[in-house]
Parts: C-alpha cells; structure tokens; sequence
C-alpha cells in the first residue's frame, strides 16, 4: 500500500489496523453509532407528538448535536486521512459544547415553562464569539501528530474547558436552587429532572473532560481516549429519561412512547452487535440475525398492543366525556322543563284566576241584578272553571313531582294531628252531602313519625273529600292504628297504618289495577258524580312514595264502599331521607 | 262613621288590579295601586295605610324580599300584610308565613268577596 504525508498516512493506517484488532473499532462503532441513534429517534418521537412545544424541541435538537458529535468522532478514528482528522478534530469541541449549552437551556425552559430571555440568549452567543474567531487558527490546531495520528491541541482548548465546566456549574447551582426552591407535588418532578440532566452531561462532558485531561498529563499513551466510549452508553439511557419526563409531564402518550422507544433501542443495540462480533463465523450471523428479527417482530407485538391499549382508554375517555356532556344538556332540558312548568303554572293560572273572580262578583250582584236564568249559568261556568283549576293544579303538581323539583322536608311528625285538621276541614261538607264522618283514634297515642308534613296532610285530605264525593248515603270513616311486627295483620315493617273506608259506589275488581296510574278515574265515569281530574289518586301515590310509604285500595265490587289504606313505615329508609 | 281605611295594593296584572281594587272600592276602601315591587316597597312608607295587598311573584322585587323589607321598616313593620300566590307551593306558603304576613291565599282559591272579608277582619 502507498501511503503519502496527508491522504494516507502509514502510522495512521497502523493504528487503525491495530485497534480493528483489538476489537476498539468494533467498540466504537458499538459504542457512537446505536447511541446516537436511539437518542435522535427519542429525540424525534417526543418532537413529533408534540411538535409545539420547545422543551421538545430542544430535546430534539440535543439529539441532533449529540449525533453530530457522534458522527465527527466516529471519523476522527476511523480517518487515515489528516485533513479529515484535522478539519472535523476542529469542530468536535463545538459540537460538545452545543450539547452542553442546549442542555442547560433545555433545563431551564423544561422546569420554569417559559423560554429563556433574549438578553441571556445573547449573553451565551457572545460566550461561543471567540470560539467561533479562533477555530480556524492554529489557536485551535497548531498542528499534527503523526505517530498518533493526532491533532495537537491549541491553546482554545482551555476556553472549551472553561465553558464547558461554566456551564455544567450554571446548570448544577440552577438545578440545587430550583429543588430548594420548590414546595409540595413539584418538587419530584425537579428532583428527577435536575439527576437526569446532570448525569446526562457527567456521562457526555465528564468522559471528554477526563479524556483530554489524561491527554495532557500523558500524551504518549494511545489509550486516553478510550475512556470516553464509556460515557457514551450513558446519553440513551438519560436521553430516555429526560424523554420520559417530559412526556409524563406534558402529559403525551406515555405508554406508547415508552414500549416504541423501548423496542427501537433494543433492536439498535442487537442489531450494533454486527458492527463488533466477528462476523467470520456463520453461527454467528445466523445467531445476530435471528436475535435481530425476534426482537424487531416481539417489539412490534408490543408496540401494537399497548397502542391498542392506548386507544382504547382514549375512547374511554372520550365516551366518559361525552357522557358528563350529554349529562350537562340533560340538566340543562330538566331547567328548561322546570323554568317552563313555573312560567306554565303562572300562565295557566291567570285566566281561570279572573274567571273566578268576575263570575263571583256578577253573582253577588256587584254589577247589578242579574235573571235566574243568567245566574243558573253563570253558576254552572263557576263550577266548571272550578275544575279547570283543580286541574291545572294537580297537572302542575304531578309535573312538578316527576320533575323532581319538589322537594319532601322530613321533620318529626304526629299522624293523628293530620286525621284531627283533616276531620275538622271536612265534616261540615259531609254533613251537607247528609253523610258522617267518623275518626276511629288509636287507642294509645302514636309515636312520632319522620314525613313531610304538608304532603301526608294533603294526601289525607284527598282520599277523605274523595271517598265524601263518591258516596250517596252512609259515610265515611278514618282509622288509624299501629301495626307492631308480632301483629298478623302487620307486614315486614313497623308502620303506622290510614284506612279511609266509605260505603259508596265501590270499586270493580277489573279497575282496580289501574285506579292509581295518571288520568284514572274509573272507566264508567257517568256512573260518578265528581268532578275529578284523574290525577288526584296519582298524586298521592307519588307523595305517599316520597314519604316511604304505600297505598293500595280495597273493594268488594260495585256499590260495597271502598277501603283506601296507607301504611307509613315507623323507621324512615336512609334513601327516603 | 269610621275613617276610610287605606289599603296599598301592590299587583302587576291589570286584571288582577281591576278585579280586587274594584270591589275593595265598592266595598269602602281607599286603594292605592303600585305595579311593581320595587315601586310598592317605596309607595308603603309615603302614606299612612292600614293594609298591604301584595302578590309575590312580581317584577323588579319578590314578594318575599317586599316582605322583608316592610318588616324592616319601624313605619311599616306593623302594618297587616295579605299575600297573594299563584302558586300552591306549601313551601313557599310556609316561608311567607314565617315572615310574619297575616294571611296567604292561592289566588286561584279566593274570589274578590272573600278577600273583602279578609281585609274587614284585618282592619275592622
């Protein structure tokens, strides 16, 4: 082989030589080209599921200067060329000292979440000025050495030095300062953050340093520079730490990112092995290769399942959040349903309001006299606007129960104070229709029982003026009792027990089924004289529930009265309450 | 011959107005009308009434803040007062009585004649 001075320098083909066979360049390749590798693809996924944010962004360009780096140093010992050596041997002090500063810049954009100032960006620009100046001069590379096919190092080496430790002693007070500094759940995260940078640029920079310190102190020996591989191994797995963070904090995919970057450094580490196993021997390329291949096929497998996962809970979340949407409109349409009901009620109200009041006044003669013919009328309108009020109010009253807008107020209460008002209320129109009304008391007085007071009052009244306006003759009778679990009569629970039983027209067995359900009264209404609304009955239903209680009716068939019973249990269910 | 009693009615629907204010009226009484709550509040201490006639759904003010309001008043604070709902919401017939009103009626229940009667017992 011919060998000149510049192109092909003899010692340097003789080092090269020499170091292929003590396996330092299978190392090397080993040790710069997977790990560039996996940090640029960290660098580009984290990048790319986030492309707007500039802690990304910085990553990313980290990566891109470590594989610079990488590049340049991969020549330096691969190169028989001296103009090579010394062309890139000139620009790896910068590329490191990119990745030192743009470490530094990441730290400080990544924990305090804003970019870093103009000011302080032009202050570490004018830092690199002179560097910039002085890297083409013999400042730089005073010359080469031939036996090891070497640059020599300049005097700029020294500001390399000073930068590089400035800037790992910046990050290192600006790390301790900030976990000082921050309070509560943050403080993990700083804590992590401020052991991955630094270890991050102790494996980069330290290893260099030491390098180039053991060059100074005994530049015969071959073997400084080997101590730098080692440090290299380093940068993927704090890159991938640095990565993790960011994504577990900017709250990306992190299980996705984890098994791809996972399954690529994995398949670029086995795969390196062809660059430094000895590739002389069949066995094992056929081994490499399948080791590559089941890796490259199980890390797919992986990658698929977990972003299957993945999918997965986003549609989770994605219906979760539809539903809490669709449950915001509900609530909405239930205050539409509400805030119509309560202009309804209003609207509904005012016409029959003044019917009522006109009519009474024409009949009372404010407006003058008035024929019997007129006044037999008029009469009959009165009563009929009557029962256009009820209605509207038990219509108003049933929507707003089934709206839920009515509210049941639980206070101690005593039942027989209820049937006594009731009674009171009632007996002088049972006395007019020429019936009794008789109130059969317990024997002993009653305990107090938890209800809405006003509601049970209503209900009692309603099943009495019922049972009054469906009976000709006879009367009706209200009985209240206390049914204690050794009483056969007595069901599961204790309760306190209303029967409202009247000897009028009776209930057939065929309606009974149907007499509490909405807009019920009894299919042969002729037979009836009231003017019900048929809701009255499903309206005590609805209160009776509210109230924890039940009510049923009991009837032997046409014309043998009737029997409506509640019962109100003496212990109020949690749920009720 | 008794002095006139004077009663503020303070109701926002004409018909309402015509309905009740008339037969007061015809019935003796002097009645000044205010069509708003706000307005009603103000007008109960310009003059000396005997009676309050008020509705408790109204604009610019509620009843229930009316109420409060006049019971605040040394002036007022005596005076009888009659709400009038369109509502049968016991529980807003519960808080009202709460506050102190003399009588509460369902407007739907209660005919001219029968809140004339009211008035005659509240103020003789």
């Amino acid at each position: 082989m011919e060998f000149d001075l510049v192109v092909k320098l003899q010692s340097c083909s003789e080092i090269l030589q020499l170091n292929k066979q003590d396996g330092l360049v299978g190392f090397i390749y080993y040790s710069h080209i997977p790990t560039a590798a996996v940090s640029l693809l960290l660098g580009l996924f984290v990048f790319l599921k986030n492309k707007k944010d500039i802690s990304a962004k910085l990553l990313l360009l980290i990566s891109m200067f470590f594989a610079t780096w990488s590049f340049f140093d991969i020549i330096l010992w691969t190169s028989v060329d001296s103009r090579k050596t010394m062309f890139f041997w000139s620009l790896i002090s910068l590329a490191e000292n990119l990745v030192t500063v743009s470490a530094l810049y990441f730290a400080y954009v990544f924990l305090e979440k804003r970019d870093v100032s103009s000011k302080i960006k032009i202050f570490f620009m004018t830092l690199f000025l002179p560097y910039l100046f002085l890297m083409p001069t013999a400042y730089n590379m005073p010359g080469f050495n031939v036996t090891l096919c070497e640059a020599e190092q300049g005097k700029l080496i020294n500001y390399f030095y000073f930068l590089e430790i400035l800037f790992f002693l910046i990050l290192a007070g600006y790390v301790s300062k900030k976990i000082i500094q921050t309070k509560s759940e943050d403080k993990k995260q700083v804590v992590y953050f401020s052991i991955g940078i630094i270890l991050f640029l102790a494996s980069f920079s330290g290893a260099n340093i030491a390098g180039s310190v053991a060059a100074i102190l005994n530049p015969e020996n071959p073997d400084n520079w080997k101590i730098l591989q080692y440090g290299l191994f380093g940068m993927p797995v704090f890159m991938g730490f640095l990565a993790y963070l960011i994504v577990k904090f900017k709250a990306f995919n992190i299980k996705l990112l984890g098994a791809q970057a996972l399954v690529i450094s994995l398949v670029g580490m086995v795969a390196a092995e062809f660059f430094f196993t000895p590739l002389d021997n069949t066995t094992n390329i056929i081994l490499i290769s399948v080791t590559v291949l089941l890796s490259a096929i199980f890390g797919m497998f992986l990658i698929n399942s977990v972003q299957k996962e993945a999918q997965r809970k986003e549609e989770l979340q994605q219906m979760s959040d539809s539903l809490s949407l669709a449950n915001d409109k509900l609530r909405q349409l239930d205050q539409a349903k509400n805030d119509f009901v309560s202009m309804a009620s209003h609207q509904l109200r005012r016409s029959p309001t003044s019917i009522k009041g006109f009519i009474s006044l024409i009949l009372e003669g404010s407006y003058g006299e008035i024929s019997p013919e007129i006044k037999d009328i008029l009469e009959k309108v009165y009563k009929s606007n009557e029962v256009q009020i009820a209605f509207v109010e038990d219509l108003l009253n049933v929507s707003r129960l089934e709206s839920g807008s009515v509210k049941f107020e639980f206070a101690p209460a005593k039942v027989e104070e209820l049937c006594q008002d009731t009674v009171d209320a009632l007996s002088l129109k049972a006395k007019d229709g020429g019936l009794y009304l008789d109130y059969k008391k317990p024997e002993k007085p009653l305990p107090e029982l938890m209800m809405d007071k006003s509601k049970i009052r209503e209900v009692i009244s309603n099943l009495v003026d019922n049972a009054i306006k469906y009976t000709k003759k006879g009367g009706v009778t209200l009985a209240v009792e206390l049914c204690r679990k050794k009483q056969s009569n007595c069901l599961s629970v204790e309760h306190i027990r209303l029967t409202v039983s009247d000897t009028g027209i009776g209930i057939p067995a065929t309606e009974i089924p149907y007499l509490f359900s909405k807009f019920s009264r009894g299919k042969d209404i002729s037979r009836l004289n009231a003017n019900g609304t048929g809701l009255g009955l499903y309206l005590v239903k609805m209160m009776i529930g509210g109230n924890g209680g039940k009510v049923w009716v009991e009837s032997e068939g046409d014309g043998k009265g009737s029997r409506f019973i509640m019962e109100l249990p003496l212990e109020q269910s949690k749920e009720a309450l | 011959m008794d002095t006139v009693k004077k009663i503020l009615l303070i109701e926002d629907e004409e018909i309402f107005i015509e309905m009740f204010g008339e037969k007061l009226k015809q019935e003796g009484f002097e009645v000044t009308v205010a069509r708003n709550g706000a307005w009603g509040v103000k007008e109960t201490t310009l003059e000396n009434f005997d009676l309050f006639i008020l509705d408790m759904v109204m604009p610019a003010m509620s009843g229930e803040e009316m109420i409060n309001k006049i019971k605040l008043e040394d002036k007022t604070k005596n005076i009888p007062i009659i709400a009038l709902s369109n509502s049968v919401d016991s529980e807003t017939q519960k808080r009202v009585e709460d506050l102190g009103v003399q009588a509460f009626f369902v407007k739907t229940h209660l005919t001219p004649s029968e809140l004339v009667a009211e008035v005659r017992k509240l103020v003789g």
